[in-house]
């Protein structure tokens, strides 16, 4: 069933055409979809590819075309409404500068009465009224907002589940349902992954990984940071979408990340993977990795999770014959996991030139989870770091604004960002501190973290730039060389844009690694050849 | 805010275009003589019909983007660029001592220092192997959706390269992007800026109202020698490239190109690699 649609004098931007594209490929009964300018060559191939060329008359390079071969009439409606939506909703958004402005949740409500998610984002205090108002109008609820109270969540997640629907947050950062991203959020391909994550750049991470290994997510659940971690909270919110990501056709694996779980939650949250018959992975950041399951592998960091569940949604069945394709490629190196020689290898040719001072690590990181993982990593390989994120409290920062030995700050935390915005939207503060520790003379190596996607900063590598080369430039001064190691989170359709990203990060000598654990492990063992008196 | 620099084939003063769209790097505006005019704040985003502001285009954009729903134009003269809003002057952005951008006689120099074959040899390994390191994109020429298909079809097809003017997806075609790239590394390879391929250029010339308005324009810039500035950083990154290893400029060249756009860079890439390996003769390579 070939149907086409025309918006005559229509101009958007190539990534919200290629977005709209893979937006209607995703759709269910769809063969294939173009949407492209109905230039006279374009116009030739549709009707080439048997679409009627009666409505392609007189259409010129100025004018939009959406075409879709679909499996039936219906599917084939459904797409091209879909298409006049999201190119009617882009003007609309552009009408009124990206934003439909009204002044309450009844007003949001009756401006699009289709909606069935609503995203809060207000101050703590009335966040959980606003997000009452949004369950009982049958509403899944995104709470974007911190400092809602205890009990005000397990309140609003007891009626979200009576409803059976998710309520996701409080301080939940990021989600991609039905392939929109809502808040902090990548530009994935839509496939059939489901995640479930306690952990915003946790999500981002993964979600990232998994499109760059090829395949796409199905939907992406944001939990907030005590769902599965505080046993009052209970997993109330992992655990319906466990079961909503079960009885999904679309979805073939299901990745479950967090933060170490409370015992009785983890229980609960492996027992709903068992049920749910789907292969999963499940990754927990610092928690002791249990031995994989018939059906459930426990990965040992982020990238590992996300290749891991690549292939069991990609015909790996289980976890041995995941792993044992993972093992099939070293040394071909598909999924660009450079080992531990390659990673010495580099190393080393950046500690070749450090100065005898520089001794410590120091990683500066906008993305929570992002932190902690190298946080864990350095801890456990360097002998004890600080962090205003560290769990031993012989390690805690005395004075987050001051590094002193190895050092793994997450600046996204409360202490840097009251009253301010957060790093990933505004990069200044990490650019301050990144000049501040890197002309230390004692740093011997900066770990950093790049962020892109929706909500965060237009060009947050070209927000380091310049602290990057001020850095270089004092180690340099002193007779050093000042190594600075880094990983993009983020897609080629993020509206950053992954390569540009690199490019930017790489021109000024920055050695940009494919994943945060890889990144980490580069510094790590830096911060080792440090100790040692460098490379020489 | 300033204007820092004109392409060298934007129209000449004074003339007012409407906006098209407002992307997150460029503003793009239709002119009357067919072809697109960019609005953009790097350097790195020139191109030959754009307009550089220096500095404050974040805040130029955002003024662009909120007043969508008016009837929104710009207006270049003599002293500034207006944004104008239903007919009334809401931010002017004077144009005083701009620069006029034009890549033409640096490239004409990177055509003269190339040395060898050897040296545009190794650049299209460079390339070809980092093209083959992404995914195919599924809605460029590459891979193996509908557009790739019938891509290979205009290949096999004699009228090949200038049968893909205004084909493909985006808003730029992918077909001009792919020209663009492969005028571009013919002008390298044979003999400077606006020379190579003399017959081809003589057929797309008639062939660019088959095109948008922003294909019309990257394709004009092309035929004049004068590419985007991210073609332009490429075609000088493979100057003085020895082969030997000294190929990091070539590299982050080719990143910035993948950056580009939704798959602009990379069919342009494709383009330029296709020019690469099989390069000009003296005379018409039609």
């Amino acid at each position: 069933m070939k149907r086409i649609t025309v918006k005559r004098g229509a101009y958007y931007d190539s990534v919200f055409l290629m977005l709209a594209t893979r937006g209607l490929k995703g759709l269910a009964g769809v063969r294939d979809a173009i949407v492209a300018m109905a230039t006279p060559m374009n116009v030739e191939l549709l009707c080439d590819m048997g679409f009627p060329s009666a409505e392609l008359d007189g259409l010129g390079p100025n004018d939009l075309v959406v075409a879709v071969d679909a499996q039936n009439d219906q599917a084939a409606e459904a797409a091209l409404k879909e298409a006049f939506d999201s190119l009617t909703k882009k003007r609309n958004a552009e009408v009124a500068g990206g934003v439909a402005k009204v002044g309450s949740f009844a007003a949001a409500l009756a401006h699009d009465p289709d909606a069935n998610v609503a995203v809060i984002s207000v101050p703590g205090a009335y966040a959980a009224r606003e997000a009452r108002k949004a369950l009982q109008a049958g509403l899944h609820t995104m709470v974007f907002s911190d400092n809602v109270s205890l009990d005000d969540e397990i309140a609003l997640k007891k009626l979200a589940v009576s409803k059976g629907l998710l309520m996701m947050g409080p301080d939940c950062g990021t989600a991609i349902i039905d392939g929109k991203p809502l808040c902090f959020a990548n530009v994935v391909r839509r496939g059939p992954i489901g995640v479930v994550a306690a952990s915003g750049t946790g999500l981002q991470e993964t979600t990232c990984l998994i499109d760059r290994y090829g395949s796409g997510v199905s939907q992406a659940i944001g939990t907030g940071g005590r769902d599965m971690k505080n046993a009052a909270v209970g997993g109330m919110t992992s655990l319906l979408a466990i079961e909503a990501l079960s009885a999904d056709p679309s979805t073939r694996a299901i990745l479950v990340v967090g933060k170490p779980p409370a015992p009785d939650v983890a229980a609960k949250v492996v027992a709903a993977l068992r049920a749910s018959g789907k292969p999963a992975v499940a990754h927990f950041l610092g928690a002791p990795i249990p031995a994989d399951e018939e059906t459930i592998a426990y990965a040992s960091d982020l990238e590992e999770a996300a290749l891991l569940v690549t292939l069991l949604a990609d015909g790996s069945n289980d976890p041995a014959s995941a792993r044992a394709r993972i093992r099939d490629d070293s040394g071909n190196n598909h999924y660009n996991r450079p080992g531990k020689a390659a990673i010495e290898t580099i190393a080393r040719a950046e500690a070749e030139r450090l100065g005898a001072s520089q001794r410590y690590l120091r990683g500066l990181y906008t993305g929570g989870t992002l932190c902690d993982e190298a946080l864990f990593l350095a801890h456990a390989a360097l002998g004890g770091v600080r962090s205003n994120n560290q769990t031993d409290p012989a390690w805690a920062m005395a004075d987050p604004q001051r590094s002193e030995g190895h050092v793994v700050i997450d600046l996204g935390d409360d202490f840097f960002t009251a009253g301010k915005p957060h790093p990933m939207i505004d990069p200044a503060a990490r650019a301050e501190r990144l000049e501040k520790d890197g002309s230390d003379p004692k740093t011997a190596v900066v770990l950093i973290d790049v962020v892109l996607g929706y909500g965060s900063h237009d060009d947050p590598a070209g927000a380091c730039v310049l602290a990057i080369r001020a850095a270089k430039a004092a180690a340099a001064a002193r007779g050093g060389y000042l190594p600075v190691i880094a990983s993009v989170t983020g897609t080629p359709a993020d509206p950053q844009g992954y390569a540009g990203q690199v490019a930017t990060l790489e021109a000024e000598g920055v050695v940009v690694m494919p994943s945060n654990y890889r990144a980490a492990l580069v510094a790590i063992e830096i911060a080792k050849l440090a100790a040692k008196g460098g490379a020489r | 805010m300033t204007v820092g620099a004109i392409g060298c084939l934007a129209p000449g003063a004074p003339w007012s275009a409407p906006l098209a769209w407002v992307a997150t790097k460029a503003l793009a505006l239709t002119h009357g003589d067919g072809a697109a005019v960019a609005i953009v704040g790097n350097i790195r985003d020139m191109d030959a019909r754009a307009i550089l502001i220096a500095d404050g285009f974040g805040d130029f954009r955002a003024a662009a983007k909120a007043s969508a729903d008016a009837v929104v134009s710009v207006r270049l003269d003599d002293v500034s660029a207006t944004l104008v809003v239903d007919g009334v002057d809401l931010l002017a952005v004077p144009t005083g001592g701009a620069l006029r951008w034009d890549p033409r006689p640096a490239l004409a120099a990177a055509a003269a220092a190339i040395a060898s074959a050897a040296e545009l040899t190794a650049a299209a390994d460079v390339i070809a192997a980092m093209l083959a390191e992404g995914p195919a994109d599924e809605v460029s020429v590459h891979g193996d959706g509908p557009f790739a298909v019938a891509f290979a079809r205009l290949r096999a097809d004699e009228a090949f390269p200038a049968n893909i003017v205004g084909f493909g997806p985006g808003s730029t075609p992918a077909g001009d992007d792919w020209l663009a790239g492969y005028l571009t590394a013919g002008d390298l390879a044979g003999g400077g800026p606006g020379t190579s391929w003399p017959g081809l250029r003589a057929a797309l010339a008639p062939r660019l109202g088959r095109t948008t308005p922003a294909g019309r324009a990257l394709l004009s810039g092309a035929l004049a020698g004068a590419p985007p500035a991210y073609l332009a950083d490429l075609a000088l990154a493979v100057t003085g490239l020895s082969g030997d290893g000294a190929d990091d400029g070539l590299r982050l060249a080719v990143r910035a190109a993948l950056g580009k756009g939704a798959s602009s860079g990379r069919d342009a890439l494709a383009g330029f690699l296709e020019a690469l390996r099989h390069r000009p003769k003296s005379s018409d390579a039609l």
